[in-house]
């Protein structure tokens, strides 16, 4: 089996091309512990785009026609190796043609690495449908709870905060891009981000910024800590009555918020979003499994 | 001008590298001395998918600290991002504890002199003390257009330990940072090399007049490694601040000021309007640790013997003044060298006199520290029962223990090759002793009228005859017989 990589996940001794000018010419001496691990189950990686994929690895749902895509559980594989993006939320996400074929990459993948110690202590995860009788789930479709407004705008200061943090690395100092000519360590530092970040990565390096500045800091990134713990306190409280939630396609951004503000487990399939508790992915893949028919 | 009404306010932020092997969040070593950029990884550098691995040494060292300093440890640690752009931080921000320190409200009882001469202790408090990595270091060349970097110390883990704003004299802060120094080698938490730059002091300083409760408005010098510059900085701080307050002649702002060692002044770098906002917030891939109660009492129970417990052996099994055991014990490195000249020579009382006297006054005037030294105590033990066998005078084992101390001479050689026997033939010296005693009428009159110090001038005489090998014992012994009796 062939595995596509996302940009942001290295390859030992290969260019990396995120898209961005900045890491032009940075070829990483090491390998993300994903793809050691796809290399020694016997599969192979290609780092092209996704179009012709059988599977996929990446940190973003991308969105392939006819595919599905699994979001594991926050802390079940391995971000060794992984360009970060939102430290709290990263999760590497499996996109394939069918679940059967994600979730054996994904049992690839999953489990304990020495070089991550953040992850979850079990060395293997086992995914099967097989043991879910999934008429017995109990499955809520588009929940109502108090802070689901909140959920973007949460997001988005969480991750934009830990986003400028995580890019500060790219300086032009030590490696990557550096411009030609600049007078002093300010304009090589100033110059260099200014040429080869796009607008997007600026206006959210920026926001970060801004939420985390002395004087916002209370009133934005803090409040909304605060209200991710009460978020997943109160859907913590939905999964003590229910297996499921089931979100429409059109909901995706509030999907995403959800998932990525919880680090719940989530499946991406035809036009439903299916969301878990933690480590109950094969709730997911059973029920997942009777949309594909 | 009369200062006499103001009074200085201080608190002191210090810096300690913890003596840990590793580094902080990655397995590069953390010495001192490497090749530049030789302890470094793609970890240590910045560059991204690195997840960091918390060192539990240095944790438990923090510990050790607390635990030295009476600080009360934290059930749960969280570490934080602090965000700032420079070529010596690599990742562009550091990991430190802002939210959460390891050990808060501690105190460190210092010694001082007070207006009488007299020994009087203070217990400096402290706010905290907290984890976090060191940056790398910025080298100069020679080429003012170029900087380069050695990462080597980016990331070696350091605590800071945070004072309240506690001191009052520049003699206050010396003495705090060589009791920290002492707590701190004792409990193996960190070398304190303050020349090699793992003990350094951040002080901020503000006067006001005596009675006022307000603080005044505080500067801060950063990154002091030496005492004399710390003390020149706090003396010379103290005279402008209270001579702007005095003559209006400058305005007090608060400020970072930088000390200039060579012109003994200091000089802005940059005001509280300039200053970075570090947006400091938590670190989400280090995890939070928990500092269980059974930890701490391990940690506890692995203490070495701090230096006050060694002091009261000392006194006890040695049988010292506490004058004696107390400037033993002060140094870890200088109650080793006792305990094992004791060991070799089986004389505590010299073991001390030597160390205290001869060796610490050439290690002063060499302006070395004790740790820096080498120098081989069964040497300085052979020395010792050459003198308490006769063998050689004081002068000349004083010469020996010089040439010990320079050359690592050996004691019994020298004695051989410098013909250095001490001469104890009663006859000669009796003989010496009469001319002597004949040469010098006029002391004679001086000594029998009371003035007992021309004694010395006597034995001074008695050993050039000698050519400084006369047992000094006879020697005053003879003299005493003749010039107490009737010549």
């Amino acid at each position: 089996m062939k595995i596509d990589l996302d940009e942001n996940i290295l390859v030992k001794g290969r260019y990396c091309l995120t898209g961005s000018k900045m890491l032009y010419n940075f070829k990483p001496p090491y390998s993300a512990a994903v793809v050691e691990k796809i290399l020694k189950a016997g599969m192979f990686v290609a780092v092209k785009s996704l179009d012709n994929a059988d599977a996929g690895l990446s940190l973003i749902f991308r969105n392939i026609k006819d595919g599905v895509n699994i979001k594991p559980t926050y802390g079940t594989v391995s971000r060794f190796g992984v360009i970060a993006n939102a430290s709290s939320m990263d999760s590497v996400r499996v996109n394939a043609k069918n679940l059967d074929d994600a979730f054996t990459v994904l049992s690839v993948i999953a489990g304990s690495d020495k070089n991550d110690p953040t992850l979850y202590p079990a060395e293997k995860y086992n995914y099967s449908p097989e043991n879910i009788n999934i008429s017995e789930l109990k499955i809520i479709e588009s929940p109502d709870f108090k802070l689901k407004d909140c959920l973007l705008p949460v997001e988005k200061i969480i991750s934009s905060a830990e986003f400028s943090a995580n890019i500060s690395r790219f300086d032009g100092l030590n490696f990557g891009f550096r411009p030609e000519n600049y007078k002093n360590i300010n304009e090589l530092i100033i110059d260099s981000r200014s040429e080869c970040f796009d607008y997007q990565t600026k206006f959210k390096a920026l926001t970060g910024a801004y939420v985390l500045s002395e004087d916002n800091f209370e009133k934005y990134y803090l409040k909304a800590a605060k209200i991710r713990r009460l978020i997943k306190r109160e859907l913590d409280g939905i999964f003590d009555n229910f297996d499921i939630i089931a979100l429409p396609i059109e909901n995706l951004d509030i999907a995403e918020a959800l998932i990525n503000l919880t680090g719940f487990p989530a499946v991406i399939i035809k036009d439903k979003i299916l969301i878990s508790k933690e480590f109950e992915e094969n709730k997911l893949y059973a029920l997942g499994r009777s949309l594909e028919k | 001008m009369s200062y006499n009404n103001y009074e200085i306010v201080m608190g002191i932020e210090v810096h300690v590298e913890l003596a840990v092997n590793s580094k902080l969040f990655c397995s590069c070593s953390a010495k001192f001395g490497a090749e530049p950029n030789e302890n470094t990884c793609p970890s240590c550098l910045g560059m991204p998918g690195f997840i960091p691995h918390l060192n539990k040494n240095a944790v438990e060292l923090a510990i050790k600290a607390g635990l030295v300093t009476n600080s009360e440890i934290a059930e749960r640690i969280t570490f934080d991002k602090k965000n700032y752009f420079y070529p010596d931080l690599p990742s562009g921000y550091q990991t430190t504890q802002w939210f959460s320190p390891i050990c808060q409200n501690g105190g460190v009882e210092i010694e001082i002199k007070n207006k009488n001469n007299e020994t009087e202790t203070k217990i400096i408090n402290l706010k905290q003390i907290h984890i976090e990595e060191d940056a790398g270091k910025l080298v100069h060349g020679l080429n003012q257009s170029v900087s380069t970097v050695d990462y080597n110390r980016a990331g070696v883990p350091l605590i800071e330990i945070v004072s309240q704003p506690d001191f009052r004299s520049s003699e206050e802060v010396v003495a705090y940072l060589q009791k920290l120094r002492s707590l701190f080698i004792y409990a193996g938490v960190s070398d304190c090399k303050m020349h090699e730059g793992s003990m350094r002091a951040d002080i901020n300083i503000s006067v006001r007049k005596i009675g006022d409760i307000k603080l005044g408005t505080r500067i801060e010098i950063k990154n002091m490694n030496s005492l004399k510059a710390i003390v020149n900085a706090i003396e010379y701080e103290k005279e402008r601040q209270i001579e702007a307050l005095e003559t209006g002649c400058e305005e007090l702002i608060q400020e970072t000021r930088r000390w200039d060692e060579e012109k003994n002044e200091s000089f802005s770098m940059r005001t509280k309007e300039d200053a970075t906002d570090y947006r400091y917030f938590p670190h989400a891939e280090v995890m939070p640790v928990a500092i269980p109660k059974e930890w701490i009492e391990d940690i506890k129970a692995s203490l070495p013997e701090l230096a006050h417990q060694k002091l009261e052996r000392f006194i006890k099994q040695y049988n010292l003044s506490g004058y004696d055991a107390k400037i033993l014990t002060e140094n870890k490195r200088l109650s080793e060298l006792f305990e094992e000249t004791t060991d070799y020579c089986g004389n505590p009382k010299e073991a001390a006199n030597w160390l205290i006297v001869e060796l610490l006054n050439l290690v002063r005037n060499d302006g070395k520290e004790i740790e820096d030294i080498k120098i081989d105590c069964r040497k300085i033990a052979s020395l010792i029962k050459s003198v308490l066998g006769n063998i050689i005078n004081r002068p000349s084992a004083k010469e020996i223990f010089e040439k010990i101390y320079k050359e690592d001479a050996d004691p019994e050689e020298y004695i051989k090759e410098n013909n250095l026997g001490m001469i104890s033939n009663r006859d000669l010296l009796y003989k010496a002793c009469e001319e002597a005693v004949a040469g010098d009428p006029d002391g004679v009159k001086k000594y029998k009228n009371g003035n007992i110090k021309v004694f010395g001038s006597f034995v001074g005489s008695v050993m050039r005859k000698m050519k400084g090998k006369a047992n000094t014992d006879i020697v005053n012994g003879i003299l005493k017989e003749m010039l107490d009796g009737d010549i």
